[in-house]
């Protein structure tokens, strides 16, 4: 394809024709070179998040072997889920008899599980038992609206015999109840291995060699022969109790992440609430009240470094100032509140969301400072060319029209303590905690340091837990993003 | 709003600095009440420094400092004990460009009462409709006050504008080259505002278009960069004189055509 040449004319200070139609093709050929390189920069970027991706959910998605600890063989000769209740009352019964703890066991359950006594409720009826008063089991079902059987009404609840406690459960269980029930707590399924869906799919064989390796390993420690190992099953590691359960060391597949996730969400709402009002403040200062004096350039080109000075940094000075200089503040000691006998010092919620606070306020400073840049001055002349004062001015017009960009800055800065670790580290976050934080002043743990706390546990079926948990993570990380996008959205429509 | 006084304005000896570059060297100008006076000049000559120096608006530069004074009803404007936000609601300003807020049309106008303590929904909406009456905007918008005002066309925002600046009842308004974003018939129509609107408000206008100074104005002040590329005040007198006798032949090339 070229034009028809120029007869009429000669080139004067350009190259003549021919050198030009040549020098045409390299030029083409140079913007196509560059082209490519930009679309495989693309593509590695793609690849390499389709990678991060996949192998995260194929650590949550994985097919497990299990074996029972008790074999369901020696329960019943039938199959269990085709029992009566009174079969499966039997063999609670029964299995709970064998065991040393077996009664205070089902007093557990039945106080926890059945009735939902809290620990108080719990302690007040072993106060009175104590003070040789009988707490009968009318009196406790009725409050709680339970059922028992008529024969057990006026005995003391905490004396009852296995066999009255299993009587108990089956009253107040129906039969897929109960066999769920047995399964849980008699059979005691244990994930023996796991592996990725993708190796489930491609390579059985490893598999089930393993499979066959440890059933003949768990046949000689268990010396029972005609133990078995399943053939692998489909299991996802997200599950419901991630949120519901805490964290459990010794049994994977009931490990929860609920501790660290109510952690993690008390941390960023406190961090938000700190640092975009005094984030934004600052920006409004130095746009729009700021002379521009040598004092303000001082105080820009800190706020401008400061963005890049590495997290543990910031953890160190939390560690100095929020932990141990204002421990009585931040442990909340001086407001006579605070953890009471749970020590925990300055490492607190509070710390570590101050710490944060102090962490992204450079970034939802720049990001506001720009956004409130782009408002266009007219509107500001306007107002106040119409007799506004500078509030006014700033509040009606300058705050509303830079909001969007104001939270999008703040998304960033948000997502970036969501998934901060080596500042909390420092600033005392424990990993092993069951207890869900109260409030600002309690300990706490926060999602990634618990991820990390799972991956570094012997047993592998952890790491599949912390994959669910990285799912987890990322979900709340874009649901929050979402969120605040669409606030975003919603600013911007308003303003127009 | 009757006049007072003969003059709604006076400068006197008025320099105005960005830093260390002075922009206006020694204007001294007395501008009529209910009058149109219109400010003309080439580019850089000072005249829109100057008309925002009448409201306080140059205060808003940072470094911007006025030396001389500025008399509205016999009191300095850069007097120590002037509070610039009263100023500006006395003396309203409609700028080049259209810039209406991104609200409602009610909005636009209602901000000004708004912010300066009119809560009263009743008054408000009478405030809208009488300042949208006088810009006569009126009858194009009054079926949609909701509707943003950045959804109208170019004059018709100017005039929004115009109503939103007549909503704080000034009594001067200042116009920096309100139609130079507009189509002749567009500017027309904001010509033919000016002049009902000089029944009850003295106008000043900075203005590239000479027809226009002389279509619309009452006097024109001709301003032309001087020594040290400050503005200076060439020559200042009724519109005819200066586009048919002006006493100065920088004013006369200006006007013919020569240079600017």
């Amino acid at each position: 394809m070229s034009l028809p040449e120029n007869t009429t004319q000669t080139t004067q200070f350009l190259p003549n024709e021919q050198q030009m139609k040549k020098n045409i093709r390299r030029r083409n050929r140079q913007a196509k070179f560059w082209q490519y390189v930009f679309l495989f920069s693309i593509i590695l970027a793609m690849f390499s998040l389709l990678m991060l991706f996949f192998s995260i959910v194929r650590q949550a998605f994985t097919y497990v072997a299990i074996y029972d600890q008790v074999n369901p063989a020696t329960l019943s000769d039938k199959p269990l889920e085709d029992l009566s209740k009174e079969e499966l009352g039997n063999i609670i019964e029964t299995y709970y008899t064998g065991i040393r703890t077996g009664r205070n066991d089902l007093r557990t359950i039945v106080f926890q599980d059945v009735l939902g006594l809290s620990i108080n409720e719990q302690d007040s009826i072993a106060d009175r038992e104590r003070a040789k008063e009988t707490v009968t089991v009318r009196e406790i079902f009725e409050d709680k609206g339970k059922a028992y059987p008529s024969a057990l009404a006026e005995q003391s609840i905490i004396r009852l015999q296995v066999a009255d406690y299993a009587a108990i459960i089956e009253e107040n269980l129906d039969q897929s109840g109960l066999y769920d029930f047995v399964i849980e707590k008699v059979v005691q399924p244990l994930i023996v291995d796991s592996w990725p869906i993708d190796q489930y799919l491609l390579d059985r064989d490893t598999i089930d060699a393993e499979i066959a390796e440890a059933e003949a390993r768990l046949r000689v420690e268990k010396d029972d022969p005609t133990l078995e190992v399943s053939e692998p099953e489909f299991r996802s590691w997200i599950q419901w109790h991630l949120l519901t359960e805490t964290i459990d060391l010794s049994r994977p597949e009931d490990a929860g992440l609920r501790t660290a996730i109510i952690g993690s969400i008390w941390m960023i709402a406190l961090t938000i609430l700190i640092a975009l009002p005094l984030g934004v403040g600052a920006a409004i200062y130095l746009q729009e009240y700021s002379r521009g004096g040598p004092i303000a350039r001082v105080i820009q080109t800190n706020i401008d470094n400061l963005a890049g000075v590495p997290s543990i940094i910031y953890g160190i000075l939390g560690l100095a100032l929020f932990v141990r200089a204002l421990e009585k503040i931040t442990s909340g000691s001086a407001f006579g509140l605070g953890a009471g006998g749970d020590t925990a010092n300055g490492r607190t919620i509070l710390s570590a969301s101050l710490t944060m606070a102090l962490l992204i306020l450079p970034v939802i400073i720049i990001n506001a400072q720009e956004a409130i840049r782009a408002v266009p001055d007219s509107l500001r002349q306007a107002s106040y060319g119409l007799g506004a004062t500078k509030w006014q001015t700033v509040w009606n017009h300058v705050l509303p029209n830079a909001m969007p960009g104001i939270l999008t800055g703040t998304i960033l800065a948000i997502s970036r303590a969501f998934g901060e670790t080596a500042v909390l580290v420092v600033v005392g976050s424990i990993t092993r905690i069951t207890v869900d934080p109260s409030g600002p002043f309690s300990r706490f743990t926060v999602l990634p340091l618990q991820i990390f706390a799972l991956i570094t546990q012997p047993q592998a079926q952890f790491r599949n837990v912390a994959a669910a948990g990285i799912l987890l993570l990322l979900a709340i990380l874009l649901s929050l993003n979402a969120a605040a996008v669409i606030l975003r959205n919603r600013f911007s429509k308003r303003a127009v | 709003m009757t006049s007072n006084g003969k003059y709604a304005l006076e400068a006197r000896n008025l320099n105005i600095f960005y830093g260390n570059f002075r922009a206006v060297r020694n204007v001294s100008m007395q501008i009529e009440s209910n009058k149109i006076t219109a400010l003309i000049g080439p580019s850089g000559c000072g005249k829109s420094t100057l008309l925002r120096s009448f409201n306080r608006m140059n205060d808003l530069v940072l470094g911007s400092r006025a030396d001389g004074e500025v008399l509205y009803r016999g009191k300095n404007l850069y007097g120590k004990d002037v509070d610039p936000v009263e100023v500006r609601r006395r003396i309203g300003m409609v700028f080049q460009k259209p810039n209406p807020f991104p609200k409602s049309i009610f909005d636009n106008i209602a901000y000004g009462p708004r912010i300066l303590g009119q809560r009263n929904k009743k008054i408000l909406a009478e405030i809208v409709e009488k300042s949208l009456r006088q810009a006569a905007l009126w009858d194009d918008v009054k079926d949609n006050l909701k509707k943003s005002g950045l959804a109208l066309s170019g004059g018709q925002q100017q005039r929004l504008c115009i109503a939103r600046t007549l909503a704080v009842e000034p009594e001067i308004i200042l116009m920096d080259e309100p139609c130079s974003a507009l189509d002749p018939i567009a500017t027309l129509r904001i010509e033919e505002l000016m002049r009902e609107l000089k029944e009850n408000y003295t106008i000043i206008i900075v203005t590239h278009n000479m027809q226009q100074a002389a279509r619309v104005s009452d006097y024109t002040a001709f301003m032309l960069m001087g020594q040290e590329r400050a503005g200076e005040l060439i020559e200042f007198n009724q519109t005819d004189r200066i586009f048919t006798q002006p006493a100065d032949s920088r004013t006369e090339d200006y006007i013919t055509g020569r240079f600017g």
